[in-house]
């Protein structure tokens, strides 16, 4: 098989894409990343028969193609995952806090949302932990995974990862019960592990409104890659999500400037954020 | 510093290995089938083993069941590490004794990610 090459992207386009992408995401690209955006941009190339990336972004320019816009902007920021990336806080999330909230609101419906949740491995990962949790069988739990990205939103919804993927941070014994292995070596989550994971094409910049309260939100390593007024814009959507008593967790080491004052962040787990109030019930928010 | 036996009849995955792991702050020694791998096992345990299945004169499902039997044998850290991805014979692999499974072709973070799963990093 023959694959195409496609010249470096060129100091003009990367800045109209940027600017696009800060427009449309709030995210900043950076121009010593060139090789990468190559990269991510690559497969969207050969897929809608681009010949570069000047080439995309003057399609989107000249005939204002909105999908088109969005699904490079999605490519662009979007830069995959691992599973079960900072145990620690993935457990606390469903060992420590979903646990103790359940017990306070005798049992009920816990919602959960992985917030540019990327190709999926942190929604499957919390998945598989809730299912692992004695104390939450039984409980009605709604999982959502959302993204910008379209192409992000199918990966997580066929549950398919490569041969590589797969194996960085997920056990053999998690991957054989699971997922299965697919005839390209790639691998894919069992039925029973995608049908507790709801997915939906969503940007952090507009209203969530339509999704409903969760008691967790999980929106890693996306936050601090915005410019202020982005995150500021980000923040309010996701508080106004968040149940009083909710968590919201940001990455390990992500460096949260502009939190809205409803937050209290945990002296010792600076990623936590509990948002003010009284504990009630998810459903009856939602 | 921690040591590692990397077992694999290929003197090239051997040598691709060995860079990773010695970059995990390992001290490596390497066996190009089971029965040398057993002989070095003898002689001192490593802390961990690297264990590809298909070699010439014993193979790796051979060797971690001689291994589990030995004197000590039960000490080290298996890792397999082999092109195979059938369920089945992976899960063969870890009843005859391997803690962890790397399936070829491998990266330097798929091998820090599987130590880390079996709390060798």
């Amino acid at each position: 098989m023959q694959f195409h090459r496609f010249p470096a992207m060129d100091s003009d386009t990367f800045s109209e894409l940027a600017d696009l992408t800060l427009d449309r995401s709030g995210q900043v690209l950076h121009p010593g990343k060139l090789a990468l955006y190559d990269a991510r941009l690559m497969p969207l190339l050969r897929c809608e028969g681009f010949s570069s990336a000047a080439e995309l972004a003057g399609c989107i320019r000249e005939r204002g193609h909105e999908a088109l816009g969005s699904e490079t902007v999605g490519r662009l920021v979007n830069g995959g995952g691992r599973f079960f990336s900072d145990p620690d806080t993935l457990s606390h999330c469903v060992d420590e806090f979903l646990t103790a909230r359940a017990i306070r609101q005798k049992g009920g419906k816990l919602r959960i949302w992985c917030a540019g949740a990327g190709h999926g491995q942190e929604a499957y990962s919390l998945a598989i932990l809730l299912g692992e949790n004695e104390a939450l069988k039984g409980l009605s739990i709604d999982l959502l995974a959302t993204d910008m990205s379209s192409e992000a939103v199918e990966r997580i919804r066929a549950g398919t990862y490569s041969h590589f993927e797969i194996q960085k941070g997920l056990s053999v014994n998690r991957m054989l019960a699971h997922f299965r292995p697919l005839a390209d070596r790639s691998w894919q989550a069992l039925g029973p592990l995608r049908n507790r994971v709801a997915v939906r094409v969503h940007n952090l910049l507009d209203s969530a409104e339509g999704l409903g309260r969760f008691d967790l939100i999980i929106c890693r390593r996306v936050i601090s890659t915005m410019a202020p007024v982005g995150q500021m814009r980000a923040l309010e959507n996701l508080s106004d999500r968040l149940l009083p008593g909710g968590l919201l967790v940001t990455g390990e080491h992500e460096t949260i400037s502009c939190l809205p004052e409803v937050f209290e962040t945990d002296a010792e787990h600076r990623n936590l954020h509990a948002r003010a109030g009284e504990t009630e019930g998810a459903a009856a928010a939602a | 510093m921690k040591t590692c036996l990397v077992v694999d009849d290929s003197r090239v995955v051997r040598k691709v290995a060995g860079r990773i792991i010695e970059n995990l702050e390992f001290s490596v020694s390497e066996a190009s089938d089971g029965a040398a791998a057993l002989a070095q096992c003898q002689e001192a345990m490593p802390d961990a083993i690297l264990l590809d299945w298909t070699m010439p004169v014993m193979n790796g499902i051979d060797f971690i069941r001689a291994l589990r039997r030995a004197p000590g044998g039960e000490r080290p850290v298996v890792v397999f590490c082999a092109s195979e991805n059938d369920p089945e014979r992976i899960g063969e692999a870890l009843r005859a004794g391997a803690n962890e499974y790397v399936i070829k072709p491998f990266d330097a973070d798929i091998i820090h990610s599987k130590f880390s799963q079996v709390g060798l990093v």
